[in-house]
Order: structure tokens, then C-alpha cells, then sequence
């Protein structure tokens, strides 16, 4: 499939509980409308981010599938995509054509991100629950992802987070590149996204999309000099 | 590149064609009562059947066709044909099959990618709907210069591997530990990979004369962990 007629493939990376699968369903209801959409789920241990995206009823349930990763969700989106690719394309083979597929990654932490090969695009999603720190700790994923969501302003006060420390710190961060702070379950901040969304669809279609790659985690060199893509699997020991 | 290089390419785990998310039914062992204690024998129960058929396997399809002269065209497309319907008929168990493809087009990515030009390599991407990954393994160790016994080898190990890493996850077991069991195991695997590569020359021509094991506790291992909730690895 030529890259003018496939999917856009949107990774969704972002730390355990952040909200990656309820951003999703409201994109997916904000966009289902005009767009027809896809969705691959990373699920460490269950299917519950599918069966969660199947109950939200946004999208028809063919066009949401699981894949398993072995324990391995990082793996999985970077270092080896093969079983997530082969998701993607079989949905897009059975239910195609698709305008965008939303691959979602297992929650995992600060280090992850997507491989060029899976995702054109990417979203990290972080929130205030989680502390106000994250965005100063920085990760491939904070600092260099083409769009970072900071969910759950609301319970900005309820936790002692200040949405401004995080923005700013993010912003530090970025180098001029995207945040959004929303509310998925109150006051919104969804809309912005999906325009975001149908930017990045727009450009895509148009051939011109320019994508961030957060790149590995921890870039390491060969002693040859030569760069070496799988700065993972050198230390493998570590949970995922 | 140097057969040698390409050995360690296709047995290295991070060279990355999807094995990571198999565990070649430990995890449904596992969940049906199988102790760290029987993990070693779990594998060496898989090389003697499964792993040693897959070898067989990989070994036919590594052999170069283009050796027999005037056979060429044919044989390009038909025994490669012949070898997917050979292996079916061994693989009654769907997830199985499923897992097989899975694996398979993983290898082809990779195979396609180290070699762009292999003819052989080309037409089987082009022409099989399923791609097992014991053919698919023969087609990329024929491609980077390895003989029928080097496929089985590597096959084999990876097999044995596969199911170690898995084990990992699933127990609670010092990798130093599955490391151990797996260079224990050579001398199994060395045997085997030597039986299976006679195996497919005696076969050149017959592939129904392909090794054939029955392995009934493995395939309704394969299908109650297809249907079950809460699983880590896809087979």
C-alpha cells in the first residue's frame, strides 16, 4: 500500500493510567464521523483498553483489535514493531480503507517511544495525578513526541499539581513543540487535539507530514562509530 | 556478507522479527500446572518434535534449487508451495497456524530487507498466503549462503530459545538458569539439526516424506490459550 493510500499511523504513548485509551475514544467520537478510523491496542496483560475502546461504542468493534507483546510493551512499539505492523496492516486489509489508525501503547514509562516504522506521528500523554514533575524529568517522550497531552487538569488542585509548572515545564522541554493541557472528563481540551489530529491527516494526505522521532531512549555509539538502533536490548534485565 | 555473520544475525533475539511475543505454549503450560522444575524438559520435548519438524523444514526450503539445472522455474514456485501444504498438513491446531504466519511474515520483513534482490525469497513473499516460519527461515538462511544443516541448527536453537526467554517471564527463574539449560541442550540440538537436514534430503522431491510428529498435548495447549483472557504472549 503506497504511503498516499494508507492509514496516517498515530502512535499514543504515555505512562500506566494516564488516560492514552480515553483520549482515543474521544477521538474517535470527535472525528468517527467524517474520518474513517482504526485502533490497535498494546495491552500488557489484558484486553482491556480494546474491550474498554469496544464498550465506549465509538467505533465499530471490528475496527479496534488487541496484540500481545509478550511482557514486552516497549519492545513492542520500538525496538521490534513486527507484531503491531502486522496488526496494523491486516486491519487496514480487512477494514480499509482508513484514514488514520491510533496505535495505543501498553502504559509504560518515561522512555517509551514509537519507531518511525509503526508511527508517523506520535501523542505522549502524562497527567497531573501522576506529579507535577514529570515534564521536568523529561524522556524521549516528553521532550520530543509532536504532541504532549497533560490530562486530568482537574484534579489539578485535588493532588497539589500546578498545570503552569507542568506547561512550562514542558515547554522548557519542547523546543517550540506542541502541549496541551485538557480535562477529558470535564471541561474538555479534546477539541484542540482532534484539530491537531486532522492537521497532521491533512499534511499526511498532502505528502507533507514532518514527524518528530523521539528516538531511543539512551543513544549509544558502536565502536566504530556507527549508530546503533537497538540501544534496548543491550540491558535487557530491566522491567518493562 | 559472511555466512557466519548471518547465523548470528537470524539467532540473535534482537535482530527483530517478532519472536519475543511466543512462547512457543509454555504460557498456557504454565497455567495448566507445569513447574520451573520441568521447563528444561519442555524444551527438550519440543526439539524432538515441533522444533524438529520446523528444522526439517527449514532445511528443505534452504536447499538451492537452482542447483538441480533445467528445474529452475518450477521448482521455484512448486516446492515452496508444496512445503507450505506439507507443513498445514502437520499444523491442525488454527492458532498454531496463526502463529506460524505471524512469525513467518516477521522473517520475510527482515529476509526482504538483508536481501532485496533473493528471487526466491521475492516469489515466496509474493506468492504464499500463509508463510509458515520454518519455510520462511530456509528461504532467509538460503539467502545469506548457509547450508541446510546451518537452517536446521539455528532453527532449532531458536526454538529451544524462544521458549527459555519465555520462561523468564513467566516464572520465577534466574535467566543465568535457562541460559544453562540451553548449553546444555546441544548436544540434543546438534543431533537433531544433523537428522533434520537428512531428513530433507531424503525428501528432495517427496516433501510428504517430511518428518511428522504428533504433538496433541501441544495443540490443545495451542487452542485453550487462544481462547483464554489474561495472556502475555500471542502462542
Amino acid at each position: 500500500m503506497s504511503a498516499e493510500r494508507r492509514a496516517l499511523r498515530i502512535g499514543v504513548a504515555g505512562p500506566v493510567g494516564t488516560g492514552k485509551s480515553s483520549l482515543i475514544a474521544a477521538l474517535c467520537a470527535t472525528l468517527g464521523a467524517e474520518l474513517r478510523l482504526g485502533v490497535v491496542t498494546n495491552d500488557i496483560y489484558t484486553t482491556e483498553d480494546a474491550e474498554f475502546l469496544r464498550a465506549q461504542g465509538v467505533l465499530a468493534p471490528e475496527r479496534i483489535v488487541a496484540v500481545q507483546t509478550g511482557c514486552c510493551p516497549h519492545t513492542a512499539i520500538r525496538d521490534d514493531v513486527s507484531a503491531n505492523l502486522q496488526a496494523v496492516e491486516d486491519l487496514e486489509a480487512a477494514q480499509g480503507p482508513l484514514a488514520i489508525v491510533f496505535v495505543e501503547s501498553g502504559g509504560d514509562n518515561l522512555t517509551t517511544a514509537f519507531s518511525p516504522a509503526l508511527a508517523d506521528t506520535q501523542i505522549f500523554v502524562l497527567d497531573c495525578a501522576g506529579g507535577d514533575d514529570v515534564p521536568r524529568k523529561g524522556g524521549p517522550g516528553v521532550a520530543r513526541s509532536d504532541l504532549l497531552v497533560i490530562n486530568k487538569v482537574d484534579l489539578a488542585p485535588l493532588v497539589g499539581a500546578s498545570v503552569e509548572r507542568m506547561v512550562s515545564d514542558a515547554g522548557a522541554r519542547r523546543d517550540g513543540r506542541p502541549t496541551l493541557a485538557i480535562d477529558l472528563r470535564g471541561s474538555g481540551g479534546i477539541v484542540d487535539v482532534a484539530a491537531w489530529v486532522l492537521r497532521k491527516e491533512s499534511a499526511w494526505r498532502a505528502g507533507a507530514l514532518v514527524s518528530e522521532d523521539p528516538g531511543p531512549p539512551a543513544p549509544h555509539h558502536t565502536p566504530g562509530g556507527a549508530h546503533h538502533p537497538h540501544a534496548h536490548g543491550v540491558d535487557h534485565a530491566h522491567a518493562h | 556478507m559472511s555466512a557466519s555473520v548471518v547465523s548470528l544475525l537470524l539467532a540473535d533475539a534482537r535482530t527483530p522479527s517478532g519472536g519475543y511475543a511466543h512462547s512457543g505454549s509454555l504460557e498456557p503450560a504454565v497455567a495448566a500446572g507445569l513447574r520451573t522444575a520441568e521447563v528444561r524438559a519442555f524444551i527438550s520435548a519440543r526439539l524432538a518434535s515441533v522444533a524438529y519438524v520446523d528444522a526439517a523444514f527449514a532445511a528443505a526450503a534452504c536447499s538451492d534449487p537452482r542447483e538441480v539445472a533445467g528445474l529452475w522455474d518450477q521448482r521455484l514456485h512448486g516446492d515452496l508451495a508444496a512445503l507450505d501444504a506439507e507443513l498445514a498438513a502437520r499444523t491442525p491446531c488454527e492458532p498454531q497456524r496463526l502463529a506460524l504466519r505471524a512469525l513467518g511474515r516477521g522473517l520475510l520483513r527482515i529476509g526482504r530487507r538483508l536481501w532485496p534482490a533473493d528471487e526466491r525469497l521475492a516469489a515466496y513473499a509474493g506468492a504464499s498466503a500463509w508463510t509458515p516460519r520454518p519455510v520462511a527461515f530456509g528461504l532467509l538462511a538460503s539467502a545469506g549462503g548457509l547450508t541446510p544443516a546451518e537452517a536446521a541448527r539455528l532453527s532449532l536453537y531458536e526454538d529451544a530459545a524462544g521458549v527459555a526467554a519465555a520462561a523468564v517471564k513467566l516464572l520465577p527463574l534466574d535467566a543465568a538458569e535457562t541460559t544453562a539449560w540451553l548449553a546444555s541442550l546441544a548436544g540434543e540440538i546438534e543431533a537433531l539439526a544433523v537428522a533434520a537436514a537428512e531428513a530433507a534430503a531424503r525428501a528432495a522431491g517427496s516433501p510428504a516424506d517430511l518428518p511428522a510428529t504428533a504433538t496433541p498435548a501441544l495443540d490443545l495447549l495451542a487452542l485453550t490459550h487462544h481462547e483464554s483472557e489474561g495472556k502475555l504472549f500471542v502462542s
